[in-house]
């Protein structure tokens, strides 16, 4: 009985979060200009509206390119915040722990509206337009991603056993050679969630971006809630099916090498 | 096979003394067993050995060469982790040759060496395997070849054997022995199992706070230790609290007076009994011993080998023996029975009381 009432739970949950998924795949195909149920037929005329739409292209492509960078530069300096963080005893260890999960509790629209008076301070005293190019927008997602990053690397560094390195040690190997021949290999885990999650969670932010876009340098979901703004057609749903599909693509090839189930 | 000679070595953990001013030589191929309980610093003294822990004061010599100031990477120590601690992203060729590789020796040379540690451990055909794919036996035994392939001038041993189960324990050790004597490797080996050091060592070295308390063959040390600690951490004993009295004997703070050995102990010393379980006797044959005792029987326990008797007497704590059990002579008393215990005065030894406990 208890086993029963516990199915039924879980498959209410995966349903509810599944469901909405598949219902927006479902009514990407619609062959109907706005929602009507039962569909009259199905087709792939929004992928291709979609396709020819500059403005999901741009996005797209604007997105790619921030995201690209601000998660290689986080996967970057997160593998070595977190060696600092989980190996080395120092003062202000903890605050800076702190400083590097803030962004993680500070709200997105809060930290984009701070970002957005401080872009505008740098524009004004040192006339460095960060807004008018990409590189606020990947300032803002470094940021962003950054504490995943450090958590992710750190929790597998935590379980790494120190033996390792020493036996390396032992039979001779210098410092960077131990670094590079055996930390970093069985670091592979955590860079690899950590490289995974960045790229999520910067490909669907919305918030954060929305204040720090300019003309020309919109990212794909803000392109999406422009776009919801005045049309209510299924090409949004083939846009996000063509993003739930790049996302999902991710988590396979991912999982090919590292196993995803072992590492988040 | 080098000489260690460790001297007047001390090593502080901030205001912890982890080891206190403490010397050890080993000379040739010898396997010592650094025997102690946990925080006794006997893996802190193997890890200064291999350079991972550096000593406050003291100095460190292995052959001809002071390697106190000398990083581990070029210290050529072979070490053994409890852990096994193999590379898990490499093979089991390229875990034994990582060795060789940081000694620059050509890749033709590498694999023959390889295959030659290999095949010391039994281990031949598992080349291309990922430790993963192994036992832990295996595991530990690729470990061993690792560390020995670079023909290290000490092999040192950090509690081995205590991730594998007993069957392997034994036969993993076995291997351990064997080819240490084989190749006549200067080793030492940290345990907290007084069994795997009987078992493995040709000296034992019984550590506590940082200091050697007594160092011997593992028959010297069962059959003379020199505190109460030793005595009790290498198998169990009896103790009777008292003083050595002229002519042979000793008298407990009880009443009770016993025949005892020689000993350098001076006359009216305070002193220890220490009596072994399994040097007590008890029933008929007792009452011919040099010293008897009536007790009552406070408990049976029986251990399939041995039976375990619990005796109680008024004046003294209660005292354990052990029994040899063979067919159709194991002992049966009801609890509670009078029996005589006895032994002969040779049997027991005397050990200077300095009120530790």
């Amino acid at each position: 009985m208890t086993k029963l009432i516990a199915s039924s739970f879980v498959t209410a949950v995966l349903a509810f979060l599944v469901l909405p998924v598949i219902f927006i795949v479902w009514v990407a195909f619609f062959d109907s200009s706005f929602l009507t149920f039962p569909p009259p037929g199905y087709t792939f005329h929004w992928f291709a509206e979609a396709a020819r739409n500059p403005v999901f292209l741009n996005g797209f492509v604007t997105s790619l390119i921030v995201v690209a960078i601000a998660s290689t530069i986080s996967v970057f300096s997160g593998a070595m915040a977190a060696i600092v963080l989980v190996r080395y005893q120092f003062p202000g260890r903890e605050a800076l722990n702190g400083l590097l999960l803030s962004p993680l509790i500070i709200p997105n629209i809060v930290l984009g509206i701070a970002l957005y008076i401080f872009f505008i301070a740098i524009a004004d005293t040192l006339s460095i337009d960060l807004i008018a190019s990409n590189v606020g927008l990947i300032i803002a997602h470094t940021m962003l991603v950054l504490p995943w990053a450090v958590r992710l690397i750190g929790a597998n560094l935590i379980g790494m056993d120190r033996s390792i390195e020493e036996a390396a040690c032992n039979l001779g190997a210098k410092s960077g050679t131990v670094f590079f021949r055996v930390t970093l290999p069985l670091m592979r885990g955590g860079i690899v969630a950590a490289a995974l999650f960045s790229f999520i969670v910067s490909f669907e932010n919305l918030e954060l971006s929305l204040l720090i876009v300019s003309p020309g340098h919109t990212t794909l979901p803000i392109a999406q809630m422009q776009y919801l703004e005045f049309n209510m057609d299924p090409t949004i749903a083939a846009v996000s099916t063509v993003q739930i599909l790049v996302i999902a693509a991710l988590l396979l090839i991912t999982d090919r090498f590292v196993k995803l189930s072992r590492i988040v | 096979m080098a000489s260690l000679y460790i001297k007047n070595v001390t090593k502080d953990f901030g205001p912890v003394r982890a080891i206190d001013n403490l010397s050890l030589a080993i000379e040739g191929p010898e396997l010592i067993a650094l025997l102690g309980p946990s925080g006794c610093g006997k893996t802190t003294l193997l890890r200064m050995i291999a350079g991972f822990v550096e000593a406050t004061s003291g100095r460190i010599r292995i052959g001809e060469r002071d390697v106190t100031d000398v990083p581990p990477n070029l210290r050529n120590t072979g070490m053994i982790f409890q852990s096994y601690a193999l590379f898990p992203h490499m093979t089991v060729a390229e875990n034994v040759g990582f060795g060789l590789e940081m000694r620059k020796i050509a890749k033709d040379e590498r694999m023959k060496r390889v295959r030659e540690a290999l095949s010391l451990v039994h281990l031949n055909g598992y080349e291309d395997r990922y430790p993963k794919q192994m036992s832990g036996g295996q595991r530990q035994r690729v470990a061993i070849a690792r560390a020995l392939v670079i023909r290290p001038d000490v092999f040192l041993l950090d509690e081995p054997l205590s991730n594998l189960d007993a069957v392997l324990r034994q036969s993993v050790g076995n291997e351990i022995r064997e080819l240490q004597q084989r190749l006549g490797l200067t080793s030492v080996f940290v345990t907290h199992d007084q069994k795997e050091a009987l078992m493995l060592a040709d000296r034992l070295v019984v550590m506590k706070a940082g200091r050697i308390i007594q160092e011997g063959s593992g028959s010297d040390i069962y059959n003379h230790p020199n505190c109460r600690f030793v005595a009790s951490f290498l198998g169990k004993s009896n103790f009777f609290e008292g003083h050595r009295q002229t002519g042979g004997s000793f008298t407990t703070a009880g009443g009770l007076t016993f025949r005892c050995p020689d000993s350098n102990l001076a006359d009216g010393a305070s002193a220890l009994l220490s009596v072994r379980p399994e040097s007590i006797r008890l029933g008929p044959e007792a009452s011919k011993l040099d010293n008897t005792l009536e007790a009552k029987v406070a408990g049976i326990t029986y251990l399939g080998s041995l039976t375990e008797v619990e005796l109680g007497f008024p004046g003294s704590d209660n005292i354990t023996v052990q029994l040899q059990n063979r067919p159709g002579a194991e002992f049966r008393a009801d609890i509670g029975a009078a029996v005589l215990a006895g032994w002969t005065a040779g049997s027991a030894h005397l050990i200077a009381d300095h009120g530790e406990s």
